[in-house]
């Protein structure tokens, strides 16, 4: 039986290969990809809006910890990501 | 509207009606958790579909762009899982879960969802943690490109929830068909 990590990765593999024959096609098959991927994403959200309202009392005591980590996620890692990266730059370029 | 405020707008209502409705029917979780891993491995292939229609013009973009490129994601990957620590200690946060929100990068249909499978309250902080971050990022990328030559990396996930229209461009720019 395969892990969910394992089907995860097959899952990507497969597309990755799927994208590269059609990147060498006429592109008729992006608007189907477009398709399954937006119906995909709704119904993927949709269930996981089941499961946390299915949980809402549960959760509900944790209200001022997930908006603050919210908030914290929305910002720290753009900014550290964005800092890494302009030193990285700056040395790739010898200090352009 | 802009396609990507739709595409948010769209994401967010399917949230918030599955929280309405699990909330009044409360569901045991695993009879839709099936549903859910079977969602989550089709948009997980879908992004492969379109890693594999970038891959092209990345390979034509040049060895320069290509390192730029490359620099620019692994600071976004260190970024994020040097965050998701800061955060995860002081909160008394699951520490692994919290990077994983974190190296969401703004892909909060992906990060939500799958975070969700494991903890209902990281399930809503990957959402929303990541929401707000790529609307942070088109709010403020006009600005910050001006002064920061990283302002990239805050949002590194962009077309996959639905930003179609800039992948066309990008297919077909690679196809020389600009």
């Amino acid at each position: 039986m395969l892990s969910l990590e394992e089907i995860l990765y097959m899952s990507l593999a497969a597309g990755l290969l799927v994208g590269l024959a059609l990147s060498r096609g006429p592109g008729k098959g992006v608007r189907a990809v477009d398709l399954i991927s937006t119906a995909s994403i709704l119904a993927l959200v949709f269930s996981m809006g089941l499961v946390v309202g299915s949980e809402l009392i549960s959760i509900r005591g944790q209200a001022i910890t997930i908006v603050v980590a919210s908030v914290a996620i929305a910002v720290v890692p753009g900014l550290l990501g964005s800092l890494i990266a302009e030193a990285l730059v700056r040395r790739l370029e010898g200090g352009a | 509207m802009r396609e990507e405020l739709r595409a948010a707008l769209r994401t967010v209502l399917a949230f918030s009606l599955g929280i309405v409705i699990g909330a009044l029917a409360r569901p045991e979780p695993s009879a839709v958790l099936p549903y859910a891993y079977l969602f989550l491995y089709l948009v997980v292939g879908a992004a492969g579909v379109y890693v594999g229609l970038s891959w092209r013009k990345l390979l034509n973009a040049g060895r320069r762009i290509a390192v730029r490129g490359l620099a620019f994601t692994a600071s976004a990957i260190a970024g994020d899982m040097v965050a998701g620590l800061i955060i995860a200690v002081p909160l008394g946060l699951p520490l692994w879960l919290t990077v994983d929100a974190a190296l969401g990068s703004g892909w909060y249909s992906f990060t939500g969802p799958f975070l969700s499978l494991f903890s209902a309250a990281m399930g809503v902080i990957g959402f929303v943690g990541n929401q707000l971050r790529e609307d942070l990022t088109l709010a403020l990328f006009p600005l910050l490109k001006e002064v920061h030559r990283g302002g990239l990396s805050g949002d590194g996930r962009g077309h996959v929830n639905g930003h179609h229209p800039w992948r066309h461009n990008e297919v077909r720019w690679a196809r020389g068909r600009p």
